[in-house]
């Protein structure tokens, strides 16, 4: 039978005159009721500037429409921002770094809401000065009345660092949370942003981070050339031990770290070149884990090829000591997200830069294998727009990831792509909330004006 | 949170349809809760552009009362953006004359949101951008080049300001005390982070509403600790909210916000002064060069 797809650009009717770079989205599904769905991007509270608290995206009918609900302190913006529900308590749990901050440094928050529909703004329970890009993920650990939400956020600057807590619906603004830094080896002077985390039911946790070994090129003169290795960590207990994350070494040092792929080598941009797309290139790691088999576990990361930047997948069927050879490769794929259904089938989304000059096109896929062949990926294209329109308001055009999980069989997702509504542009089908016309494929406010296309976040939902 | 109507984003004239109701399904109809019809939007963010003519749900603020079928001016924030919108009332007055608007429109949030920074600011100018250079150094930061490539060039993020200094020759000080020229600190990273912060070019025209050190909110901890590395050097300023530069075309609105005098022209700092009084033979603005005295 073939899949499913529901395609549902998220800006709400309300807004039909906003024109925001609604980008870099997250995902939160509560595994207690998928109805319920929050999503993220860099979209700014509505109300203007002067606002005090970023909104969400809010579902409550399985991402068939969408509210905003400003409850996330720091400023009318966030300049990173990841949400995941706990398990046990259905909180909503989301990583932040504050546009109130100093000017010369991040500011991290890791904060908590009991309701995510209240208008309560979020409670802060980790305040941080210097880390980046914190990527949110929860598991249950324990079972029955003894479960508690696990929340793993990893970031970085400037050691790869996992921020936990074993109970953080109990945790509170000065306790709850500990920091577990999971490098072990020499860098060059400080890792990727990107840690990323994945989570069994069991308790068996894993990271995975860029170990930056060297840099060619200028920063301030956007040629920096990273060269690094994929590092995976594991921990079997989900960091409740004395010694955090070191249950997977590296036969070649006795190190704890996988090295699943050395010297692998990307652009680090400091601004998005036309002839990229637009979009700021600064590698990209993503790390799923089969909910039937912790064992069994995913990793996508982006390197060149050559001259070319190339996505790779690989999968490891024993708990990350060996890994196979790349599953499947996409020449300039970006963003990628990993997840694993209930029946143990990995699903990937990413975002590939296709064509050159003007005829160059973001083209966003949804691609699936199955358990016992994973080297065969169906494809399902989500949206394909002109690379060069709109143009971008700032970095990162599109972000700097996009999001795919799963629930049961079905898998969930967010990216941000053109909102231009052109069908041609969607070719599996899409939802608007907000004014538009298929036809003359223009967006209109209340009032019917002429809005000017912009960079919108678009949930999905496959199932299988 | 706007905390008084004069804060409030989202202003608009406005007729009570319905008491008790709501047409947004996370507002609970209830005593605190009504739907309005927008009649007319006085002032609101861009993206809510459009909203006269439709009706929304107003969650009314403590104490306040509407009759059916009132109109007044309401003074709001966002609440909840869905099919329809549902606002958060600060206030609302009496709906008044047409011809007794304009006395009013000094009072907008636009205007006071001006007003505030400008009270906060220590100096504001107007004049011209006639350089933007990297900031000064340290030893230790200029010796990068020398290091080896295994060795970061310092912290490297996405999200690093790129801070860039903008020299603005003064011709005109509208508050505060400024030297002919200033220094301006400005992110020129075009980062999500400083989508906000106003950037600029040699050869702008405009008004800059300078603060020493740089706080992009209010007064914090990390943020006061920021502003001892960021412009903190004397004569250094930044201008990192939007309001903070106002362009030439809208010198208009800067004459508005200063009628109770003429602007000054640029003032020579005391420093500057007790030096230029050890140098007899220099130069002030406004003064024409003196002769060269004969032997």
């Amino acid at each position: 039978m073939a899949a499913t797809l529901l395609l549902v650009d998220m800006i709400p009717n309300s807004l039909s005159g906003e024109s925001e770079q609604d980008s870099e989205p997250m995902l939160a599904v509560n595994p207690n009721n998928p109805q319920q769905l929050v999503g993220t991007a860099f979209t700014p509270n509505p109300m203007g500037p002067a606002s005090t608290l970023a909104p969400v995206f809010v579902s409550t009918d399985g991402g068939n429409t969408w509210t905003l609900n400003a409850i996330v302190p720091g400023g009318d913006i966030t300049f990173d921002i990841t949400v995941a529900f706990g398990p046990k308590s259905s909180n909503l749990y989301a990583g932040i770094l504050r546009m109130d901050g100093p000017p010369d440094d991040t500011q991290l928050n890791i904060l908590r809401a009991k309701n995510f529909q209240s208008p309560a703004p979020m409670q802060v329970l980790v305040d941080r000065i210097g880390p980046d890009q914190p990527f949110v993920q929860a598991a249950l650990g324990g079972s029955g009345a003894a479960a508690k939400d696990r929340v793993y956020v990893g970031d970085n600057l400037p050691q790869s660092t996992v921020d936990y807590s074993l109970n953080a619906a109990a945790a509170t603004a000065t306790s709850g949370f500990k920091q577990a830094f999971v490098e072990s080896r020499p860098n060059a002077g400080q890792n990727g942003p990107q840690v990323r985390t994945a989570c069994h039911p069991g308790g068996v946790t894993y990271v995975a981070f860029y170990g930056w070994r060297n840099q060619s090129g200028s920063w301030t003169g956007n040629t920096l050339i990273v060269t690094a290795d994929v590092v995976v960590v594991r921990d079997d207990s989900g960091g409740a031990g004395a010694n955090p994350f070191r249950d997977l070494v590296d036969p070649s040092d006795g190190l704890p770290g996988r090295l699943v792929a050395k010297g692998v080598k990307f652009p680090f941009r400091r601004n998005g070149k036309a002839s990229e797309g637009q979009q700021r290139l600064g590698g990209d790691l993503t790390i799923a884990v089969n909910p039937l088999d912790s064992a069994v576990v995913y990793l996508g990361f982006t390197g060149k090829v050559g001259s070319k930047l190339t996505l790779h997948v690989r999968r490891s069927t024993d708990s990350g000591q060996t890994w196979s050879a790349d599953l499947l490769t996409v020449p300039f794929g970006i963003n990628p997200s990993l997840a694993v259904n209930d029946l143990g089938d990995p699903a990937l989304l990413y975002q590939q830069l296709t064509g050159t000059g003007a005829s160059a096109k973001w083209v966003t896929h949804f691609r699936q294998a199955t358990a016992g062949t994973p080297s065969t990926w169906s494809d399902l294209v989500l949206s394909s727009h002109p690379a060069s329109k709109p143009a971008k308001a700032f970095d990162p055009y599109l972000g700097d990831y996009a999001y795919l999980t799963s629930h049961g069989h079905g898998y969930y997702g967010i990216f941000s792509a053109s909102n231009e509504p052109d069908l041609t542009h969607f070719p599996n089908g899409v939802t608007y909330q907000r004014k538009h016309n298929f036809t003359t494929k223009t967006l209109t406010n209340l009032a019917g004006a002429t809005v000017p296309t912009s960079i919108d976040p678009f949930f999905f939902k496959v199932t299988p | 949170m706007a905390a008084s109507k004069a804060e409030a984003p989202f202003v608009f004239e406005g007729s009570v349809k319905s008491l008790k109701a709501s047409n947004v399904e996370a507002v609970p109809a209830d005593a605190r809760s009504v739907v309005v019809q927008v009649d007319h939007v006085r002032h609101a963010p861009r993206a809510m552009a459009g909203f006269a003519g439709q009706e929304i749900t107003v969650r009314l603020a403590p104490g306040e009362s509407l009759r059916a079928g009132e109109q007044a001016v309401f003074f709001a924030e966002g609440l909840v953006f869905g099919d329809h919108l549902a606002v958060q009332s600060l206030g609302h007055d009496p709906l008044i004359a047409q011809e007794a608007r304009a006395a009013l429109a000094g009072a907008s949030p636009v205007v006071q949101k001006l007003r505030n920074r400008i009270e906060v600011a220590q100096a504001v100018v107007s004049g011209q951008v006639s350089a933007v250079r990297s900031p000064h150094q340290p030893a230790a930061v200029a010796a990068k080049g020398r290091r080896s490539a295994a060795v970061p060039e310092g912290r490297i993020s996405e999200h690093a300001p790129f801070w860039q200094d903008a020299v603005i020759s003064v011709s005109q000080v509208h508050k505060g005390r400024a030297p002919k020229q200033v220094v301006v600190r400005f992110p020129s990273s075009t980062d999500v982070r400083w989508r906000s912060a106003p950037k600029f070019k040699k050869g702008q025209k405009g008004t800059w509403l300078l603060h020493a050190g740089a706080g992009v909110g209010a007064a914090g901890a990390p943020r006061a600790a920021a502003a001892k590395r960021v412009g903190a050097a004397p004569g250094v300023y930044t201008a990192l909210d939007p309001n903070d530069f106002q362009p030439s075309s809208e010198s208009a609105v800067v004459k508005a916000m200063f009628p109770a005098g003429a602007p000054k022209a640029a003032k020579v700092s005391p420093v500057a002064a007790a030096r230029r009084r050890k140098k007899p033979a220099a130069r002030t603005r406004g003064s024409k060069p003196r002769a060269k005295r004969r032997a």
